[in-house]
């Protein structure tokens, strides 16, 4: 172990303190970042995935289903039906793994009917019926008139096995206050009901209640029990509603209706806050497992769930998120290791004269490196402390692994550097006497350099074929993520290869000028081209900074773009098909600040059929005309082909149709209510919302005149007022979409919401890098350039020169590298971007388009101001100093 | 030419005070070479540097054909260091970005010479210092020796009529100093610059018209 000097050591950094305390406090941002980002990252992903499970409602719930023994015997009405469907209960309840009965509500469970047809009132009122029950206190109701369904028999024989001969047996039931209003029914009225197979039930209306609580879960196993399905079609109504069963009615229930009407489920509702990232991938095992187990028990149960597919697309989407996230993170770090070496090779500059003299002074190497090191590592140590301090404080806890990387960084860095400096002055080989060997030195290094090169683009090359071929897939995929950096790096690489000559070009040109100004910047310009690293860094930062920004401005317009073609206009409107909705469409795009409306009736997976193809499509039978203004007065791409649609040809209904294959567009024919019309298509659909499925489009006017009804449901309205038109035209009917609320809905989700965030705070941090770049290579040569400054002076440059000299010699790099740092990262967005899964982020069907916002460009005002600020501060001190004093410090040097 | 009177110029305050000149006056005459001797510390390139406008007295005045340097602005320093003074430092003082050509060309340049006429003075400075094949290169690809030929054809270029020479031979070896001390007495000659030169060497001193002894800031 070499033998420190201690008060080398100290005199080396007290000297240069004001630089280590830089390098200190570039480790502590990027630390306060890069700590930060695994605990936010997690946290980022806990929300994203509880939202989608949220969202996902009863889609995301765990459903067992009981199958009941055949029951041969006689009609008995039993009275331990409660408990044996609590047994049901408890025996779903066990089946389930730990795991997933961890994220679950205990399970609701219900005893329900298919909905019933009513026959006394006319048709379209249908009833299920349904038992509710689950752990712990019942859904709080209140009867607002009658009360809770009882036994059909005496109280005396309730708790008693009775046997019934009589059928149909009436059951009593309750309805919510919803349901009563929309099926006209009152407390006291008995209704027949009939199931597909046309058996009938005797339902008896107890009592009508109000919900407690809308929200409880409970309620979400029968949907219709607050929320009846009301339809408008061709002046009928149609309802779909559903009453609840009390535990005393309940035996009746199982008497009243056939043995296979009736379903036993328990439904285990998500807790999406309690669903966690980590543990997405056991959840999705432990649903698939259960869903593939079979029998349990004495009872069959069988189990369903779309849970397992929420998380797997959650769980898309978040890695896709965390993906490029890692693309901003490289990028950052990137930038971070840069500046560290440049930071540290003006230490190394500075402390060039010692190093040599420690060397010659027969100094070790590896005591130079041990020396440097222990300075080095005080001032990653201090400096990534106080990051990570920082982080803990905001965060609350902090993360080791993208924190690493800059505390070896900034520890190596200045030792490696300082070390080869002083090897090679004490290196005799390193510039020969003899010539033939100088060429051959110089043979060397170039082959060095053009081996390092060429690895350099190996990886780069590597990066981006990994990248196009899987994407960015979660956090641990560094070689694909990296490929925007590496491509920054290349470009970096080839403007140092080209610079030199091009500046050649300059500096042939300037000796033609008249003046000195031009040559003398030209020939400094020439001579610094070759330097490496400051270009690098300046390019690089502002490279990966460009990306940064375009990912941000992509990733919202796309989320404008996706929100405007999923609702369709300014604002849209979703109800039940009913004639009225045209009327309506014509006010609202009548209304103030509306500036078209339209309205249509919208089908997903319709079925189509051809001669020789089928498809399931997105139907949109619409007023063509009214949809071309609407298509006009929005961003929405316009459609001039809806013109045809008005051309009839061989009695056919002209069609659009977008996607399908080529088959599908002979002999084409919807059926529409058991009618056959035919289409003859006559050009490409618009994309209707934002479904991947085929689009089929017919004039609404053309579609009834081929005898069928297609009343519309679905308005759409441009304008400013649009949202407040169609919210009034709707009143409480079906849901009004407003496109700002859904864009800030998608903007605000977690995962969107994090990416902005991250790429803000790599964007600032790259920024302030670039201009400490730039402040640093303008430092690390700035005593040479006041040497010759000096010596021009002396040949009677006057003060202004001076200043023109230093502009043009300190702004051109800068210049030139922000320049090419932007095309570089345009350039990698405009390559990389198709693969980093945008849309999943946009909720677009469609990578979206690249956006790489005009103000990027300011990048590169800023950091030419930062250059031009240097260069006459520097000019300014170069013109204080005394001439005498200037000549005599560079006459030493 | 030039004409000194009563130059002071010290430097620090307090204790450590040094006082590297005190009352130093002097002429000299148009066309005289002059050489300024004396020891390290002396004061020797602290006068060089008042005379040439590098360096400001505490007081006294300078005047140079006529113009008074102590007053001038830094503009008029400039102007005059374009038009009328020049200098040889000890260690070159050459721009290490420009080739030789380029650096003799500079003062030509500053006085917006026209390039024909420029080319013209360059290569025939380049001529008369023995540097005409050498033209293109970069002062790190030549000697010490024909660094310092660049200088004084670079410090002759501009047609001064005062070259200041810091002890031109100070970094040579005695053959090549000898050389560029010869080279030096014949331009001053031929281009009938007046010439200031401090120096350490006899046959320098052998060489000038006259010889200003300096000794603890003052001229004996």
């Amino acid at each position: 172990m070499p033998r420190w000097h201690r008060p080398s050591m100290v005199g080396r950094a007290r000297a240069h303190l004001g630089l280590l305390v830089l390098i200190g406090l570039v480790v502590m941002l990027a630390t306060l970042l890069t700590s930060a980002i695994a605990p936010l990252t997690e946290r980022t992903a806990d929300r994203a995935i509880a939202a989608d499970v949220r969202d996902a409602g009863l889609q995301g719930a765990v459903v067992a289903t009981v199958s009941r023994p055949y029951d041969e015997g006689q009609r008995i009405r039993d009275p331990k039906a409660v408990a044996e469907l609590r047994e049901s209960a408890a025996s779903a309840q066990r089946a389930m793994p730990d795991r997933l009965a961890a994220v679950v509500r205990p399970g609701v469970t219900s005893l329900t009917s298919p909905s019933m047809h009513l026959l006394d009132a006319g048709p379209g009122r249908y009833l299920r019926l349904a038992y509710l029950t689950a752990p712990g206190a019942a859904p709080a109701v209140t009867y607002t008139s009658g009360g809770p369904p009882g036994p059909s028999v005496p109280a005396a024989k309730a708790d008693v096995e009775v046997t019934v001969t009589t059928d149909p047996w009436p059951v009593q039931v309750a309805l919510p206050r919803e349901a009563a209003d929309a099926l006209g029914l009152q407390v006291g009225d008995r209704v027949e009901a009939e199931d597909e197979q046309h058996r009938t039930a005797t339902i008896v209306i107890s009592g009508i209640f109000v919900a407690g609580d809308r929200d409880d879960h409970v309620w979400a196993a029968v949907p219709e029990l607050l929320h009846p399905i009301i339809g408008r079609s061709d002046q009928l109504t149609s309802v779909s509603a559903a009453a609840i069963v009390s535990t005393d009615s309940l035996p009746d229930f199982q008497l009243a209706l056939p043995f296979d009407d009736l379903t036993t489920r328990v439904v285990f509702s998500p807790q999406p806050s309690q669903v966690r990232w980590k543990q997405t991938e056991r959840l999705m095992q432990a649903i698939v497992s259960l869903k593939t187990s079979g029998s349990r028990g004495s009872s069959e149960v069988s189990w369903d769930s779309l849970l397992d597919q929420v998380l797997l697309d959650s769980r898309a989407t978040v890695s896709a998120a965390q993906g490029q996230a890692t693309v901003l993170i490289v990028g950052l770090l990137a930038g971070v290791t840069l500046i560290l070496v440049l930071a540290a090779d003006l230490v190394v500059r500075r402390r060039s004269d010692s190093l040599v003299l420690m060397r010659e002074r027969g100094a070790s190497l590896m005591g130079i490196f041990s020396e440097l090191a222990a300075e080095s590592v005080v001032v990653a140590l201090v400096g990534s402390a106080l990051g990570t301090l920082v982080t803990w404080l905001l965060v609350g806890d902090v993360g080791w692994r993208w924190s690493l990387p800059v505390l070896v960084i900034a520890t190596l860095a200045g030792p490696v550097l300082a070390t080869t400096r002083a090897a090679r002055a004490a290196d005799d080989r390193r510039v020969p006497a003899n010539r033939s060997a100088r060429r051959a030195v110089a043979r060397a290094r170039s082959v060095r350099r053009l081996l390092v090169e060429g690895v350099v683009l190996a990886v780069a090359v590597l990066t981006y074929v990994a990248l196009h071929q899987r994407g960015v897939v979660g956090d641990g995929d560094l070689t694909a993520s990296s490929a925007p950096t590496w491509f920054a790096i290349v470009g970096g690489l080839l403007l140092v290869r080209v610079l030199p000559p091009a500046t050649r070009l300059v500096l042939a040109r300037a000796r033609r000028v008249l003046g000195a100004v031009p040559l003398v910047v030209a020939a400094r310009t020439s001579r610094s081209a070759g330097r490496a690293l400051p270009l690098l860094v300046v390019a690089v930062t502002v490279a990966q900074l460009t990306t940064a920004v375009a990912l941000v401005a992509t990733e919202q317009h796309g989320q404008a773009a996706g929100a405007l073609q999923s609702v369709g206009g300014d604002a849209s409107w979703e109800t039940a098909p009913d004639r009225s909705v045209s009327a309506a469409a014509a006010k609202v795009s009548s209304s103030a600040g509306v500036r078209a409306a339209a309205a249509a009736r919208v089908v997903e997976g319709f079925g189509l059929a051809s001669g020789s193809s089928s498809a399931t499509v997105r139907l949109v039978i619409v007023d063509s005309t009214a949809y071309q203004r609407v298509l006009a007065a929005s961003p929405l791409p316009d459609a001039p082909q809806l013109a045809r649609l008005h051309r009839r040809a061989d009695g056919k209904v002209p069609a659009l149709l977008l996607g399908g294959d080529r088959d599908l567009r002979d002999d084409l024919q919807v059926r529409w209510e058991d009618t056959p019309v035919p289409l003859t298509v006559v050009g490409v659909a618009p994309r209707v919302g934002d479904s991947t499925e085929p689009v089929l489009v017919i004039d609404r006017a053309e579609f009834e005149s081929a005898g069928v009804v297609a009343d519309p449901g679905t308005v759409w309205a441009v304008g400013p007022g649009a949202a407040a038109a169609l919210k009034s035209a709707a009143g409480t009917a079906g849901t009004v979409d407003v496109l700002t609320d859904v864009v800030d809905a998608r903007r605000s989700a977690p995962l969107a919401s994090g990416l902005v965030r991250l790429a803000v705070a790599s964007a600032v941090l790259l920024l302030m890098f670039a201009v400490l770049g730039v402040a640093l290579a303008a430092a690390a040569e700035a005593p040479v350039r006041a040497e010759s400054l000096g010596r021009l002076r002396s040949l009677g440059l006057g003060r202004l020169d001076v200043r023109r000299v230093l502009l043009g010699e300190l702004v051109s790099p800068v210049v030139v590298g922000a320049v090419a740092g932007v095309v570089l990262g345009a350039g990698a967005a405009v390559v990389m971007f198709g693969s980093l899964s945008l849309e999943l982020i946009t909720g677009q069907s469609a990578t979206p388009g690249l956006v790489v916002p005009w103000w990027t460009s300011l990048t590169v005002v800023g950091l030419v101001g930062t250059a031009m600020l240097i260069a006459v501060a520097e000019a300014a001190r170069v013109g204080r100093l005394p001439l005498a004093a200037l000549l005599r410090g560079g006459d030493q040097r | 030419m030039v004409v000194a009177r009563g130059l002071t110029r010290t430097y620090g305050s307090g204790p450590g005070t040094v006082h590297a000149l005190q009352d130093v006056s002097f002429d000299v005459a148009p066309g005289e070479m002059v050489a300024l001797v004396g020891r390290s510390g002396s004061g020797k390139t602290t006068l060089l540097n008042l005379i040439g406008g590098l360096d400001q007295p505490d007081s006294g005045t300078v005047r140079v054909d006529g113009t008074e340097v102590t007053g001038l602005d830094d503009e008029g320093l400039s102007q005059l260091r374009r038009d009328s003074v020049s200098y040889v430092f000890q260690t070159f003082g050459l721009v290490p970005a420009l080739t030789a050509a380029e650096n003799v060309g500079v003062p030509l340049r500053l006085r917006r010479t026209p390039a024909v006429e420029r080319e013209k003075r360059v290569a025939l400075l380049l001529e008369l210092v023995g540097l005409r094949d050498h033209a293109d290169q970069r002062p790190s690809e030549l000697s010490g020796g024909q660094q310092q030929r660049v200088a004084i054809a670079r410090s002759l270029a501009g047609s001064p009529r005062l070259l200041i020479a810091d002890e031109p031979t100070g970094q040579l070896d005695a053959e090549t100093g000898l050389g560029v001390m010869g080279l030096l007495r014949g331009l001053v000659e031929s281009e009938g610059v007046t010439a200031v030169v401090s120096t350490h060497d006899p046959v320098m001193m052998a060489l000038a018209d006259r010889v200003l002894t300096i000794s603890d800031g003052r001229l004996t």
